[in-house]
């Protein structure tokens, strides 16, 4: 019987989180992409772009999931572009991109590419373009209350709990060649997740951030595919 | 019964002990830092260069007793000793690690000149100082650039920063990170910063290290 009583429960359990899985399919994300180019851009055979995040010392730091997720987003596929991994490329480059010295803006690319061996050192990498990501995701509201008690004949919750996450990322995609910005790509993203409790709670999670990167990279994407009429 | 009772009393009593003993365990982190250094993108001097480390500088620790919170224990005096190995090592012709300080009575004739390091401090600010979600570590060294008879030619002291992420099940390893973090940024700041040494590179280039060069080819 006690077998039996175990047995229905976690098939309750494995229930709701098949629902919530479903579910959290529902949660509204919003995507707002602003592109604009300054110049056209494509990669051409050979070519390669390193995607790079700000881990100076003073400002927040964009997630390295983000980052993983742009990461993934961009070479799968038969589409997929060449992507250097960041910590192959700042190893090659040492020092001129450690968090203290890495070029702040496209002004200082000159600067950086006019000094002994960095050219040369570009060359031998492949690397044609830097991708720099900036933004993060952060909780802006929240709500709601749930209760939860624990007592030697069982135990639950009940309540509701909500909060709006806000996800806004800007990639900067510097050209090696020409040193100088070839176009600007933002992705903001909002979401609200719910959990709704009772007796157990049930989590239905928005993934602004997700969403946020899967539509950068897409735009990323779109950027660098062949134009019409280049080979 | 009774018997089944007292054994499962005694597994009990066991488990709190263990349970205890590993809680007490974890409140103190021993860090030992591990890692390589990339070769900076600088040209190689053409200087034959002696490292002396003093016991000091290669057995440096940091430990931190907390009142409240986590005590640290981390080792810096073999990664520190790698950092000045690897990076001198790529910026200059050649390196030569020296197992004494050399002083007029036992020049070390066979190099130009000799750098020994000194770290003069090591900070690091913990969640638990700053209710910030990062941890931030920071190392004053000091090199004295010498003559080969141990006399001083110039003193170089800089500061060198790392942070990392809070790793809330892996305190050891946001330290690691952050702590090579600065280590790298002290490489960088070794590549990049040397040629502003001036009063060193004058007395290199006033011939001094030629004639020494040229004194050890007499030797020989």
């Amino acid at each position: 019987m006690f077998c039996i009583r175990l047995t229905l429960t976690n098939c309750a359990i494995c229930t709701m989180l098949g629902v919530s899985i479903l579910i959290q399919g529902c949660v509204t994300s919003r995507i707002e992409e602003f592109h604009r180019t300054s110049s056209g851009a494509g990669l051409a055979d050979g070519e390669s772009v390193v995607i790079l995040t700000r881990r100076d010392h003073t400002t927040d730091e964009t997630e390295d999931s983000f980052h993983k997720c742009l990461h993934n987003q961009l070479v799968k596929g038969a589409s997929g572009i060449d992507v250097k991994r960041e910590d192959e490329f700042v190893d090659s480059m040492f020092p001129f991109f450690e968090p203290r010295l890495a070029p702040a803006n496209p002004q200082a690319l000159p600067k950086l590419l006019a000094r002994p061996g960095v050219v040369d050192q570009i060359a031998l990498i492949g690397v044609r373009y830097l991708i720099w990501i900036d933004g993060d995701t952060q909780t802006v509201d929240q709500g709601g209350s749930m209760s939860c008690a624990l007592s030697p004949g069982g135990g639950g919750c009940l309540g509701m709990n909500w909060w709006e996450r806000e996800s806004s990322y800007e990639a900067s995609i510097w050209d090696l060649k020409t040193a100088e910005v070839a176009g600007t790509i933002s992705a903001d993203a909002t979401g609200t997740s719910y959990m709704p409790a009772l007796i157990i709670p049930i989590p239905l999670i928005a993934r602004p951030g997700a969403a946020a990167c899967k539509g950068l990279a897409v735009q990323i994407r779109q950027f660098f595919a062949p134009k019409a009429g280049q080979g | 019964m009774g018997f089944e009772n007292i054994g499962i009393s005694r597994i009990t009593k066991r488990l709190a002990l263990l349970c205890v003993i590993s809680m007490l365990a974890s409140c103190t982190n021993n860090v030992a830092i591990r890692g390589t250094f990339p070769k900076p993108l600088v040209a190689k001097q053409p200087i034959v260069l002696g490292l002396y480390y003093s016991n000091e500088f290669k057995n440096f620790k940091y430990i931190r007793d907390s009142y409240q919170g986590t005590d640290w224990y981390i080792e810096l005096g073999y990664p520190s000793v790698q950092l000045f190995d690897q990076i001198f090592g790529s910026m200059f012709e050649s390196v030569e690690q020296l197992k004494s300080r050399p002083d007029e009575m036992s020049p070390a004739l066979h190099v130009n000149a000799i750098a020994a390091p000194k770290i003069n401090d090591f900070a690091m600010l913990a969640p638990d100082d700053s209710a910030l979600d990062f941890f931030s570590v920071s190392f004053k060294y000091q090199i004295d650039f010498l003559t080969p008879e141990g006399n001083l030619i110039h003193t170089w002291s800089f500061v060198a920063y790392g942070k990392a992420r809070w790793h809330f099940f892996d305190e050891d390893e946001s330290v690691r990170e952050a702590t090579m973090m600065a280590l790298r940024d002290a490489a960088a700041t070794l590549a990049l910063d040397y040629h502003k040494q001036v009063p060193f590179i004058d007395w290199l280039d006033r011939g001094s290290h030629t004639q020494l060069t040229e004194t050890v080819s007499d030797n020989y």
